[in-house]
């Protein structure tokens, strides 16, 4: 089916930042939008590349090495920053995973004493406590949301119903976790997207995964996330339309994902 | 040597016979466990006796080039000490040396070829001093287990740097690899293939153009009808049976070993030839099924987005083909499996299966990688966790004398091969 929506997804720094599968995000995005006949046009902004607002309905921010996470960080607060603070202010739908969830962020600190600013949108910081892989959170990672707005959101706009998915389920995400930094919340406003089920999330102590603010999520989440998640994918591609379209944009059609599911499942299972 | 240390080599001789009469595939490692333990100076004792010492790092190619390698040097009649494929820690090493040794710790080969985990590597190079050092490249691989490539890459820049006189010999095409000994003052060769043939090769880095002239490329490549390549170096023409442009780097980091080694070149043409693939490697394993039909395996292992993508881009060239895709996350696989969303699954489309088979662990997460890069969404896969019951589902669709294609990771191969009846 043929409509006349339209959705232009710009991937940040698709060279650098680009670990652990996150490029299945903006696959599985793409597709999603595709076989609701909704077109999508792709947009890769790099480094030396200034980003101009008002451009783009969903930005997607991936995972890097330390190494260039602290290269991009110079080119992201001379050339990105204020496009980016402009259009997350204004509801723009976001995904940002790992080291993208940092730098949207207040600053992130390096294993090796590095210091990289974020753009501070979100108001977290993140703290790499050192540089020995046995002090990463690495491994199987599932949680369930608890950012209200959020769980009425993707009640309303994904019908578990159809996909034989009881409300338990809807309300659980599932992941791959690796990182070294530890990420605090610095507001008293709950932003925490889900609490831990099993792994680390954002720091030991605290027991959340993820942040929401607006329209723009950050998570440690790899996997990739999105496929095994199509609740969310769903959402953000929601999000993104009901913001351009208003209320023209009603609801996403159904799209089989049974085996999505059973690979959701699946990995609820993984130790 | 002290009387305990002989009684504990006995003992660990012993254990070793009788692994091997049990057909223990997987325990190549305990015998080195123990003497590690009992006997902690074995590894440079041992070490020590050896005159040449070939050291083989890298993400993807060990085995192979190590293969390759052993053909050439038992073509040329050099006898040496060399590790099992995949046993490439210390203890791997350690249950090499004693396989190879009598029971006064004395080595039958003054000659080692050992393929060596690029964590293991710096470790180790303080006894195992090598001659050569070869390194095939630097994929991102099991990220899990080390946090980042660039980690990987460091591991073997220590090691080089505590092994001042080794040869060393590095991929010219891979940027990570390539500048390995910058600032060094280690004697460097590079092996490298035409450009156009590695359009499909992700390295990781930015290339800059190889200056040296040490270099040996393969300037012609042709795959055949059977996926063996023929290529051209150094105005030899060369015929590999292993199918995959990556295996042709392989043969080149082998040839010009052989030649630092100053093995007859025609040694070294015909131990190319006669090379038959190393074990999951483009390994073909003959089945029947419970009804006498015969059918054949062709294996081609899956490790990281690099080697995943390049398999698919050589099954082009076999439309219409049975596939059957196994994805463990097991350790040895790496535990997280977000690899195959970087590995360009869409390739499939060329290759037009007319048989999906996903299984392993999680074949359900291969499955639905590969329902977002066909076009054709309705075409059905076939789920089958159990590899067993893959085998059967693969074996009842296929035709007489068909090759079903099995890309399996690492453990997964293991587990497939036994199932199989095939011991390590």
């Amino acid at each position: 089916m043929k409509n006349k929506f339209q959705l232009t997804i710009t991937h940040l720094y698709p060279q650098e930042m680009n670990l652990y599968g996150d490029l299945g995000n903006i696959t599985t995005l793409r597709r999603r939008a595709n076989l609701r006949g909704i077109e999508v046009k792709l947009v890769d902004v790099g480094v030396g590349h200034e980003l101009q607002p008002g451009q783009t309905d969903l930005y997607f921010f991936g995972g890097g090495q330390d190494k260039q996470q602290v290269q991009i960080a110079e080119d992201i607060i001379k050339l990105k920053k204020n496009a980016l603070l402009e259009d997350l202010e204004n509801e723009v739908a976001a995904l940002a995973i790992c080291g993208g969830y940092q730098l949207l962020g207040r600053y992130y600190l390096a294993a090796n004493g590095e210091r990289a600013e974020g753009i501070g949108f979100f108001p977290i910081e993140t703290v790499a406590p050192g540089p020995d892989v046995k002090q990463r959170c690495i491994g199987n990672i599932s949680t369930h949301l608890v950012h209200d707005q959020t769980i009425q959101q993707v009640k309303k706009y994904y019908d578990y119903k159809s996909q034989e998915v009881n409300i338990e389920l809807l309300l659980t995400l599932v992941g791959f976790e690796n990182h070294g930094g530890r990420t605090r919340l610095l507001t008293d406003e709950n932003l925490h997207l889900s609490k831990v089920i099993k792994g680390i999330g954002d720091s030991e102590d605290q027991g959340f995964e993820g942040l929401r603010y607006k329209n723009a999520f950050g998570s440690y989440m790899h996997g990739s996330f999105l496929p095994k998640n199509p609740h969310v994918a769903d959402l953000l591609i929601s999000l993104a339309l009901e913001r351009k379209y208003g209320n023209e944009f009603k609801a996403l059609e159904n799209l089989d994902d049974k085996l999505d599911w059973k690979a959701h499942r699946k990995a609820l299972k993984l130790i | 040597m002290k009387i305990n240390d002989r009684f504990t080599l006995l003992f660990v001789r012993i254990v070793q016979k009788l692994l091997g009469l049990r057909k223990v595939g997987s325990g190549t490692a305990l015998p080195g466990l123990i003497i590690e333990k009992y006997i902690p100076s074995a590894f440079e004792r041992f070490a020590g006796q050896l005159d040449t010492i070939i050291l083989i790092t890298g993400t993807n190619g060990k085995t192979t080039t190590k293969a390759i390698m052993s053909e050439i040097f038992q073509e040329a009649d050099i006898e040496f000490v060399s590790n099992k494929s995949g046993s490439n820690m210390k203890r791997g090493i350690l249950s090499a040396f004693l396989e190879n040794s009598n029971l006064s710790g004395k080595l039958r080969s003054k000659t080692g070829i050992f393929e060596v985990e690029e964590a293991t590597l710096p470790r180790i190079v303080d006894n195992l001093k090598p001659s050569i050092l070869i390194v095939t490249n630097l994929f991102r691989d099991q990220l899990d287990a080390y946090g980042e490539v660039n980690k990987t890459r460091e591991y073997i820049r220590d090691a080089i740097e505590k092994s001042p006189e080794a040869k060393v010999i590095l991929n010219g095409d891979d940027p990570l690899v390539s500048t390995l000994t910058k600032n060094l003052p280690n004697e460097t060769l590079y092996f490298s293939i035409a450009e156009k043939y590695r359009k499909n090769i992700s390295y990781e880095g930015i290339s800059t153009k190889n200056g040296s002239s040490d270099i040996l490329q393969a300037s012609k490549i042709v795959i055949q009808e059977d996926l063996s390549s023929e290529f051209q170096a150094d105005d030899q023409t060369y015929l590999l049976k292993t199918p995959g442009i990556y295996h042709v780097y392989n043969a080149l980091a082998a040839i010009l070993s052989a030649e630092l080694m100053e093995i007859d070149q025609a040694h070294i043409s015909n131990a190319i030839q006669n090379f038959k693939s190393a074990f999951g490697r483009g390994e073909t394993i003959e089945y029947r099924t419970i009804t006498g039909k015969k059918i054949n395996f062709k294996i081609l292992l899956i490790k990281n987005p690099a080697g995943f993508t390049l398999t698919l881009d050589l099954l082009k060239r076999t439309k219409g083909i049975k596939l059957l895709l196994i994805l463990n996350d097991k350790i040895a696989d790496g535990r997280d499996v977000s690899w195959i969303w970087d590995s360009e699954v869409e390739k499939l489309n060329d290759i037009q299966p007319n048989l999906i088979i996903t299984s392993g662990t999680r074949a359900h997460d291969m499955a639905l990688r590969i329902k977002y890069s066909l076009k054709e969404s309705e075409q059905n896969i076939l789920v089958r966790p159990n590899i067993r019951r893959a085998i059967l589902s693969a074996g009842k669709r296929a035709k007489q004398d068909e090759t079903i294609y099995v890309l399996p990771t690492y453990t997964a191969m293991n587990e497939f091969r036994k199932l199989l009846g095939k011991k390590f």
